[in-house]
């Protein structure tokens, strides 16, 4: 998903779960920066490097293709946009690395979205923002992987748009290129370079699928490389909204409405109301759909959403003293993230995959990448 | 057409899938091979060209194993690049696919008659220059296999499918 | 990291270190070697690719391309080890592509950093530096006609992944988890 839906849809569905305008925003603000927190931008203001949750293109195309470098990789996109859906699926096919690869395919209602959204459980607002980019992505990115994998994460030439128009159905081609300049009426569409390389970053999550997934009028069908040349259908306006249905419940529970997060429950009721034009958003055939968003959301509250920009996170934190920097906007960003990193490579090594590295359980000894024990303070605090 | 028509596959769209892909993949297969072959014969024949083997000076051998190499190559192409269009789910005649099974003959006479001169090659590349020599032979006699098995599968499907346009074989 | 992990990396390294010593030390040797090494690298390609199919690339949508590609870097690494003098002038080509891509992405990533605020002047030096070594090995090896500058350079290059290789045995990899 793109600025569109993480930051405004998101800010709506916060408003609908019962939160006000202003800790809306900080929700809605905390939901969109996991596309925005790379090491580039923390290096920038002189903050914790592992709390990075996204990377970019130069820094991926930086990051050396050895086991460390793509243990790396996996733990930011599987901790934060491609979250495994069954780390214990029984894959019928392949041996023990092709089945670890296998199970880090994301889809929405797996065990790890229920452990992300009690991971915010009592914490901060920014806390219930990365969950809720956690938890949309989950949507819009199922059947791709956190991690490069060409047999798992490839495309190819069978690759079709799906449209209905009055009741009736067609396909059309899509044709992919890898200069800028999408036409959307023509279906002509970017995405990454062809590699065969299994550990290639053009292979990482949805790259050969382009943009597609976070284009939330788009309906698909294409051939995914794990599939045994069975094609995947996928509802982009039906997915959106399940996921909207499902954050209002999520931050419901976070506001403390409700004693439990299930998953495959969407709070469908309190969307009703809105389901028209929360769909016609959805359906639009554009790429960007924040003026959209942002109207709906202010006529909800009645307030203006100011637009999305990094300075707000990087302003506050590199003006605040060293020992109030926790306090933050971007300090408590930084522990949810480290949080979120850290309970997801926990769970992916539990399994028995090595993709995300090693995690080693605190023990009281400092062994480790020094900075998690960040997470260890503010543990303390909290008690 | 109705939306389960176009989302729902059944077990013999799958296998179509299956067999257009390996026609696909053999037949880029067969134009990369018949390229790295025209390459390295060129380069072997330059730079050999003043020397003899076995007897025979290799002057006296370009212009056979040029013309020979010639007729392959672009029997390969012709397969290789008509292979790789029906891949796509273009329709192609049937020339190519009889083209296709000389081309499997010829490859078994060539392993022949390249396994009983072995020792020839044995002196001048080794014993691990043999084995990938007949790793290569046998791989390409493999891919013009697959071509030829997979394009007949195809058209059986299709026709008992009843796709015999080319909007119903999602032709591109 | 694994422990066997780090202990392949230090092997290899201290293997690089050692072929490269012993290039600087008997260079009329090194345009062979290098062609050695370089066909040898093919060669483990091509095995590696095919080992790829076999183990994951055969449950995969068009995997079968693999497996052609194996066997194609096979026969193409046998073929640079056989001694062709042209092979020479591929593994000028090939170290080229190399400094090119490395030097520009150097280049690029500082000018980004700058961009974020980050420090970025080492990484323009080191992008500016690789582009320079470039030029050099090109005006070296094809105008001047000396193959030593290739081998010099191509020396640095394994001293400098050796010590890279070494760096990261050592780094702390293991993420805490606290519950």
């Amino acid at each position: 998903m793109q600025l569109d839906f993480h930051y405004y849809a998101t800010y709506c569905a916060a408003y609908l779960a019962g939160f006000r305008h202003e800790e809306c925003l900080e929700i809605c603000y905390s939901a969109q920066f996991p596309d925005n927190c790379t090491r580039t931008f923390l290096a920038g203001v002189k903050a914790p490097a592992s709390a990075a949750t996204t990377q970019t293109n130069m820094e991926l195309a930086d990051v050396d293709p050895t086991p460390v470098g793509l243990q790396d990789i996996t733990r930011i996109w599987a901790s934060f946009h491609f979250l495994p859906f069954d780390l214990y699926a029984d894959v019928k096919k392949g041996g023990k690395r092709y089945k670890n690869k296998y199970r880090m395919i994301c889809k929405p209602n797996g065990e790890l979205v229920k452990d992300t959204v009690n991971l915010a459980v009592g914490k901060s607002l920014q806390a219930v923002g990365l969950s809720m980019h956690v938890l949309a992505d989950t949507w819009a990115h199922r059947y791709f992987a956190g991690t490069p994998s060409v047999v798992i994460n490839s495309t190819n030439h069978c690759f079709y748009e799906v449209l209905e128009k009055d009741g009736e159905w067609t396909q059309r081609p899509i044709e992919f290129k890898h200069t800028p300049g999408e036409d959307i009426e023509n279906a002509k569409y970017i995405n990454t370079v062809d590699s065969n390389d299994e550990n290639s970053i053009m292979n990482l999550g949805h790259g050969r699928a382009g943009h597609l997934p976070d284009y939330s009028f788009m309906r698909y069908k294409y051939l995914p490389a794990w599939n045994d040349y069975q094609y995947i259908y996928k509802d982009n306006p039906e997915d959106y909204y399940h996921a909207f249905c499902q954050m209002i419940y999520a931050m419901k529970y976070l506001r403390g409405e409700s004693e439990s997060f299930e998953t495959e429950v969407y709070d469908t009721q309190t969307a009703a109301p809105h389901e028209e034009e929360i769909k016609g958003i959805l359906n639009k055939r554009q790429t960007d759909a924040c003026a959209d968003w942002k109207a709906f959301g202010e006529k909800l509250s009645g307030c203006e959403i100011p637009d999305f920009t990094v300075e707000t996170f990087r302003k506050e934190y590199a003006e605040s003293p060293e020992d109030e920097k926790d306090d933050t906007g971007l300090g408590k960003f930084i522990i949810a993230a480290l949080a979120q990193k850290s309970m997801v490579t926990n769970r992916i090594y539990k399994s028995g995959n090595l993709l995300a590295g090693y995690s080693v359980e605190y023990d009281g000894k400092k062994s480790g990448i020094k900075d998690f024990f960040k997470l260890l303070s503010s543990g303390k605090e909290r008690e | 057409m109705t939306k389960e028509g176009i989302i729902t596959q059944s077990r013999d769209d799958v296998r179509l899938e299956k067999y257009r892909f390996a026609m696909l993949c053999s037949g880029n297969a067969m134009i990369l091979f018949a390229l790295w072959a025209i390459v390295r014969t060129i380069i072997q024949l330059y730079y050999q060209a003043d020397t003899v083997i076995e007897g025979v000076p290799v002057a006296t051998l370009i212009v056979p194993v040029m013309a020979s190499g010639a007729v392959d190559a672009v029997l390969k192409f012709i397969v290789g690049f008509s292979a790789r269009a029906e891949g796509l789910g273009k329709r192609k005649n049937n020339i190519y696919i009889v083209l296709g099974i000389i081309l499997v003959a010829m490859s078994i006479i060539s392993l022949i008659i390249w396994i009983s001169v072995i020792s020839v090659f044995y002196k001048y590349d080794g014993l691990f220059g043999i084995i990938v020599s007949m790793a290569v032979e046998i791989t390409v006699l493999y891919a013009e296999l697959t071509l030829v098995i997979s394009a007949i599968k195809v058209r059986k499907i299709e026709k008992e499918m009843g796709l015999e346009k080319p909007e119903e074989r999602g032709e591109r | 990291m694994g422990k066997m992990t780090r202990i392949r990396n230090l092997l290899i390294a201290f293997a690089m270190i050692a072929i490269a010593i012993a290039l600087f030390i008997a260079p009329q040797y090194g345009p062979g070697i290098i062609v050695l090494i370089v066909g040898a690298g093919l060669i483990v390609g091509g095995i590696s690719r095919l080992i790829f199919y076999i183990t994951m690339a055969r449950h995969m949508v068009g995997g079968m391309k693999t497996f052609f590609h194996g066997i194609l870097f096979l026969d193409l690494g046998v073929f640079m080890m056989s001694g062709f003098s042209v092979s020479e002038r591929l593994v000028i080509y090939y170290l080229t592509i190399i400094l090119l891509v490395s030097g520009g992405l150097d280049i690029i990533r500082a000018l980004e950093s700058r961009n974020e605020g980050a420090s970025w002047k080492f990484r323009l030096v080191s992008g500016i530096i690789t582009l320079a070594i470039m030029v050099v090995m090109i005006v070296g090896a094809i105008f001047m006609n000396n193959m030593l500058i290739v081998v010099y350079i191509f020396c640095i290059g394994l001293l400098y992944q050796a010590a890279d290789k070494i760096v990261s045995a050592f780094r702390k990899t293991a993420v805490i988890y606290i519950q």
